[in-house]
């Protein structure tokens, strides 16, 4: 029953994103536009430099960019009272949450892999590797589960709090901290060539942020979501 | 049998309505009266769980709807037929696409709306009214909580909606009505309850 729920949720999102088409579009451009101007403006870099700003690069732009993807995953419920409707159906928040959650990942990818090949395009002269790119998709995917967690339950935490466009953001950001520096350390180690064994604990940190928030949606959104709508 | 026991409720520290009891039996339909900012919507919304009661008891049945004055729960970007899909897909219910389409033309949403899939954001606003309304009908349930229903409805559609509450009363349904048009609930005979009289 739970899975059915989730699984008509997310359908459905994917079909109001593709009727609005806006919400998608607008953070994808947001990262490439953020790219191009950052790869122009820096120029030619000393190869001992480039690695780290492509990582540290890819990583501001990728966070700012879902931000604005997951500040407005609950615009479709908060227009013409749906989300007040949803709450007196039959429909588990747990599920409700998940689906948001997984959409916000979807939305993650859809910006990640566009601007993870612009990057690799700018950043192509200096031999950082496939490997490399490889691992570092798998870090920056486990900072996305760890992003969509925190900003599907920090979006609808400040749902109807004043100046939300101010609070969501503090919140969003400041919670992603430690995912933002596991995530990067985890990478830079990756491109000095060190094995996994050596940047483990970053990887587990990442683990084990993404389990921590995602269980907190589950069991919290429901209580969130009453607060924010009463 | 919808059961209110006892109820008592406070709004930013002013208590709207205290030791509120009433029950509500299946072909009833039972109409709140009162002032602007007596608490009628609060009570609906109290019905359908979307505020939690200072005190007392509600005892809701398993089968029941609830459409808001403010808003008609529609997603604007999505065309008529879809919306109603998905909020009877939410119940559990697959409607078919037939009887979907039935439904909303009995609504007299017209047929090229429905073949174009036009978004119901660029409807009327009586438009949209008529299509919250059709998702009461579609969602079978026994009991009705009913907030300014007819707002935005033309003659006919309030004519309508006269229609639909009268056959659903006569199948065994129920209803709680908060409306201030005098002549469309004087028109359905129901029970009142002022809810002035139970203000503190």
């Amino acid at each position: 029953m739970l899975h059915k729920q989730i699984w008509m949720l997310v359908r459905h999102g994917l079909k109001l994103d593709w009727a609005s088409k806006e919400r998608l579009i607008s953070p994808l451009l947001f990262s490439l536009v953020m790219l191009t101007v950052f790869t122009f403006t820096a120029g030619q870099i000393p190869a001992l430099y480039a690695k780290p700003v492509f990582v540290s690069q890819t990583f501001l732009v990728l966070v700012f960019a879902l931000q604005n993807a997951f500040s407005r995953i609950l615009d479709p419920e908060q227009k013409d009272q749906v989300a007040e409707l949803m709450r007196t159906y039959p429909l588990s928040m747990g599920a409700w949450y998940t689906a948001k959650f997984l959409l916000a990942v979807l939305h993650g990818i859809w910006i990640l892999l566009p601007s993870l090949l612009v990057s690799a395009l700018f950043y192509g002269e200096y031999d950082v590797g496939f490997a490399f790119y490889l691992g570092f998709f798998g870090i920056l995917l486990l900072c996305l589960l760890g992003l969509a967690s925190v900003g599907t339950l920090a979006t609808a935490m400040t749902l109807q709090a004043t100046g939300k466009d101010l609070v969501q953001p503090l919140l969003y950001f400041t919670l992603a901290i430690p995912l933002l520096l596991a995530g990067s350390q985890a990478s830079l180690q990756l491109l000095q060539g060190q094995n996994l064994e050596d940047f483990h604990h970053w990887i587990y940190l990442l683990v084990g942020f993404d389990t921590m928030f995602l269980t907190a949606g589950v069991l919290f959104f429901g209580i969130v979501m009453s607060d924010s709508s009463s | 049998m919808l059961v209110v026991d006892a109820l008592s409720h406070s709004f930013q520290r002013r208590t709207l309505f205290q030791g509120l009891s009433f029950t509500l039996k299946p072909g009833q339909l039972l109409r709140i009266q009162g002032a602007n900012g007596v608490g009628k919507t609060t009570l609906l919304r109290l019905l359908a769980g979307l505020h939690q009661p200072k005190n007392g008891n509600i005892a809701m049945p398993n089968s029941w709807e609830y459409l808001p004055a403010e808003g008609n729960c529609l997603f604007g970007t999505l065309d008529a037929c879809a919306n109603l899909r998905f909020w009877s897909k939410l119940r559990g219910v697959t409607l078919e696409e037939a009887e979907i389409r039935q439904a909303l033309l009995s609504w007299k949403i017209p047929a090229a709306l429905l073949d174009l899939q036009f978004p119901v954001g660029k409807m009327s606003t009586g438009m949209r009214r008529r299509i919250a309304l059709c998702r009461l009908t579609l969602s079978k349930t026994r009991y009705w909580l009913l907030d300014e229903p007819t707002s935005g409805l033309d003659a006919q559609g309030q004519a309508a909606f006269l229609a639909l509450v009268e056959d659903h009363l006569a199948h065994g349904g129920a209803a709680i009505l908060v409306s201030h048009d005098e002549a469309l609930s004087s028109a359905l005979n129901p029970t009142h309850l002022d809810l002035a009289h139970y203000a503190a």
